[in-house]
């Protein structure tokens, strides 16, 4: 069912008939690349005045119990090890034996709040929902993502008691559950990194294993800083080492940033385990290549054959444009997202000309010493006519500081920053020349749409290939459509890890924060991802146990949530909850689809579901980085 | 740069079961007794921001483990780490006072401290408060063995009269910030762990 894509087809085809997108009310830097096969988009009604819902009931159930408010279809998971036809037919006897009664209200693009969320408010929730803890072997506190030391040091003795009961009794499950009449009310997943020890609480639908990983991320941050070698050093012979007097403030500031994003911000990376994927044509991504590519092999350069490891462009929000990597060595996602974190967190104050020369220990990498960094942001470059000027057009309202790409040159080597210099300068001076920071920038603002893509019925969906351990979804559009000027602002990576964190003030400290209504807008949009993270998380954790293997080899789960209609008064909006959702796994893909409220019809849903994934399979080499440039 | 967090001093508290240990720290934490005995499981832990010599302010976190034999399969855990070690006797039970030594022993060999000669303890003599003739243990016992045990400082307290308590728990501070920054500055950092790497050797795991 691949077919083999006739590229010049669709990159010198003009844009028929997209101008029914919002975005493309705003003066269009670059077209979207995926213009052939364009539906309208698949909305009906607009319940966009709707769209803030204060508290609502909780409506899911981990497991399902006889609340006639959520109905789990997810027992229809089918194996599809022998071919793609066997699973069809399952299928449509499944859609088949479970049809519902078709819902009278009409199609929404708008999706409910369903999951519960301690005082309505996402972006300050009760720490009940969900807590980090990171205490030294010996008891001592370390960090806690929330609440004062006086009140946590009891908890960490707790944990520390926990902990050493499992290390006791041998147990091979680090993890409890409190659950309150059936209902799994929170979660506590331990981790001994001895010397130190990391817990995460959570009253979310995440698994074991999504807690895990987070605190795999909070480990590996701490690693990234201290090293391994260090960390172990430090301790040896003091178990009592306070480690909080070795980390500096910087380092409290970004493990409460990373702990935000995890808990309140849309990281389907730590979700997925995997990298967000910058959409660039083709052509464009192997010109980046080769650019890296000629200046690492440059006569001069190449003698020294090991001063440079890795090399790598990134667009905001952490999305990967280009790798330069040694033949037979590519760098671990989890040490990539750190970088990338540091990069969108921590160093986007950087001007265009100052150049960071980081020690930073990749802990997937090589957890007993340091790689050492050149890093250097990459200036907007907003050209009128190919004339190569910079800066002098740039919107207002688009300066914001987080949407900045960065070029990365790793080396093993202290003394090499010179070196780097170097190849940086060559590299970012081909990069202006070429007008490639433009392209990047718009691919970056505008990336896709759900209505480049034949999907209907469809509100978003991320698709992740295996093969390359990258994903894509379409961009996140803000809601405020009205104004236009806002557009150009994509906020994907809204409380993402790689985005500046609000504690530190530069977000809000632009012109922007003087208008309430933008705040307004931000914040809804800010709610809008943290709910669209709890169905992804919900409905990947439906198709996954708890220790994050699919049920199945292959797998192909409907998630459907619905209100008991003749009890209305459940929502306040009186808003009618019918989601559908799917997960689709497979050793080659996974797919999570979300619907627009009131789809029902699951032929058409799994009908979308396949042309996305044709669209992203056709699409490979401008949704992926492939190889990479590989020297 | 550094974070200015305040010193956490873990100080962990040993005794023979009922000697008062719980009574103590409940004393010096909350100023409050009871006279109801109940057995403590496993470890409780308090936390009292103290203040020594006027100006040096830390976090004192205290373990109050277990005293009873059936409690003690995590107990050696607990003392991981410790910046002091309280060890507790009662003045009318001549047992507890001779299991001093014994507790001192067991903390030394599962603590794990880098200087076992030099290790901060403090004895406390418990239950002042009681008439003499149900005193069973001498002041100059209690001095005799403290000073064998390396002149160790002995406090007699009483947790029901609050006698001592304070004065006691101030030492045990102070013991236990001298031995958190007894080595915490010998330590440099620099970045010189170099990776050794060879670009043509086995490829790396890593998918990415």
């Amino acid at each position: 069912m691949v077919q083999d894509l006739c590229e010049d087809y669709i990159d010198d085809r003009q844009r028929p008939q997209s101008k029914t997108g919002p975005h493309t009310a705003a003066p269009s830097l670059l077209p979207s690349p995926f213009s052939v096969g364009v539906t309208q988009p698949t909305t009906s009604v607009d319940f966009t005045s709707s769209f803030p819902a204060p508290p609502q009931p909780f409506l899911e159930d981990l497991r399902p119990s006889n609340s006639s408010v959520y109905m789990d279809m997810a027992s229809e998971r089918q194996s599809t090890i022998t071919s793609h036809r066997d699973l069809e037919r399952e299928l449509m006897q499944s859609i088949r034996s479970l049809d519902l009664m078709p819902r009278s209200h009409a199609v929404s693009n708008e999706i409910p709040s369903i999951f519960e969320t301690a005082h309505g408010s996402p972006v300050d929730p009760l720490p009940q929902e969900k807590q980090f803890f990171i205490l030294s072997s010996a008891g001592k506190p370390i960090y806690s993502m929330h609440g004062q030391d006086e009140l946590v040091m009891g908890l960490m003795g707790i944990i520390y008691t926990v902990t050493n009961y499992f290390k006791v009794s041998d147990n091979k499950v680090k993890s409890m559950v409190n659950s309150c009449g059936g209902r799994v009310q929170q979660k506590f997943v331990f981790l001994d990194k001895s010397p130190i020890i990391l817990m995460a609480m959570s009253a979310r639908e995440e698994s074991v294993n999504d807690l895990l990983q987070q605190l795999d991320f909070l480990y590996s941050y701490l690693i990234s800083t201290v090293s391994r070698r260090q960390l172990t050093r430090l301790f040896s012979n003091r178990d009592n080492f306070d480690l909080r007097h070795f980390l500096t403030a910087t380092d409290f500031h970004n493990l409460n940033h990373i702990c935000d994003s995890i808990a309140y911000g849309f990281n389907p990376d730590f979700l997925l385990g995997a990298l967000r994927c910058l959409t660039l044509r083709k052509s464009t991504r192997q010109t980046l290549h080769n650019i890296m590519l000629s200046h690492v092999q440059h006569p001069e350069v190449a003698a020294d054959r090991g001063t440079i490891l890795y090399g790598i462009i990134v667009a905001p929000g952490g999305q990967l444009c280009s790798v330069l990597r040694p033949r037979g060595h590519t760098l671990h996602t989890t040490d990539l997202h750190l970088l990338f974190s540091l990069i969108f967190n921590q160093y986007q104050g950087l001007q265009d000309d100052q150049e960071l020369w980081l020690p930073i220990c990749f802990p997937k990498f090589n957890s007993s010493g340091f790689l050492h960094c050149y890093i250097r942001l990459l200036p907007h470059q907003i050209t009128q006519g190919k004339t190569g000027e910079q800066h002098s057009n740039l919107p207002q309202n688009n300066t914001d500081a987080s949407n900045k790409a960065a070029l990365v040159l790793i080396s093993a080597q202290r003394e090499s920053f010179f070196a780097m210099k170097k190849i940086g300068q060559g590299i970012v001076t081909e990069l202006l020349n070429k007008n490639l920071l433009e392209t990047i920038t718009a691919a970056s603002r505008f990336g896709f749409t759900m209505a480049d893509i034949p999907a209907k019925f469809v509100h978003h969906f991320i698709y992740k290939s295996k093969k390359h351990v990258q994903y894509v979804m379409p961009r996140l559009d803000m809601l405020n459509f009205y104004k236009s000027d806002f557009d150009l602002d994509s906020d994907d990576d809204n409380g993402s890890v790689f985005s500046i964190s609000d504690r530190n003030g530069l977000a809000s400290s632009g012109p922007d924060s003087l208008d309430p209504h933008l705040d307004l807008e931000k914040s809804k949009h800010k709610a809008y991802l943290y709910k669209l993270m709890r169905y992804y998380t919900h409905i990947r954790n439906n198709a996954v146990d708890e220790e994050g293997v699919p049920f199945n080899r292959s797998t192909l789960t409907f998630v459907q949530w619905s209100n008991d209609q003749a009890q209305p008064s459940e929502f306040p909006q009186g808003e009618a909850v019918d989601m559908l959702s799917l997960v689709w796994l497979t050793p080659t893909f996974e797919l999570f689809l979300i619907c627009n409220n009131g789809v029902s019809d699951r032929n058409a849903v799994l009908k979308s579901a396949k042309n996305i994934v044709d669209w992203c399979r056709r699409n490979e080499d401008r949704l992926f980085v492939k190889n990479g440039a590989i020297f | 740069m550094s974070s200015r967090k305040k010193n956490i001093l873990k100080v962990i508290i040993l005794g023979d079961s009922g000697v008062g240990k719980t009574s103590l720290m409940h004393r010096y934490v909350s100023d409050k007794f009871s006279q109801q005995y109940k057995a403590t499981i496993g470890a409780d832990f308090l936390t009292k921001e103290v203040t020594m010599d006027g100006d040096k302010v830390a976090t004192m976190q205290v373990w109050d483990t277990a005293g009873q034999e059936r409690f003690q399969s995590l107990g050696v855990a607990f003392y991981r780490g410790a910046d002091c070690c309280v060890l507790v006797y009662d003045v009318t039970n001549a047992k507890s006072f001779e299991n001093i030594k014994s507790w001192r022993d067991e903390f030394l060999v599962h603590a794990n401290v880098s200087s076992p000669d030099t290790f901060p303890f403090v004895i406390l003599g418990n239950k002042l408060d009681v008439e003499e003739s149900k005193k069973v243990v001498s002041n100059r016992a209690a001095q005799d063995m403290a000073k064998s045990l390396g002149n160790v400082p002995l406090f007699l307290t009483s947790a029901k009269g609050s006698i001592n308590v304070d004065t006691a728990f101030e030492e045990i501070a102070r013991n236990a910030l001298q031995q958190s920054q007894a080595d915490a500055d010998a330590f440099e950092d620099d970045f010189n762990d170099a990776i050794n790497i060879q670009l043509d050797g086995e490829p790396s795991s890593c998918g990415c």
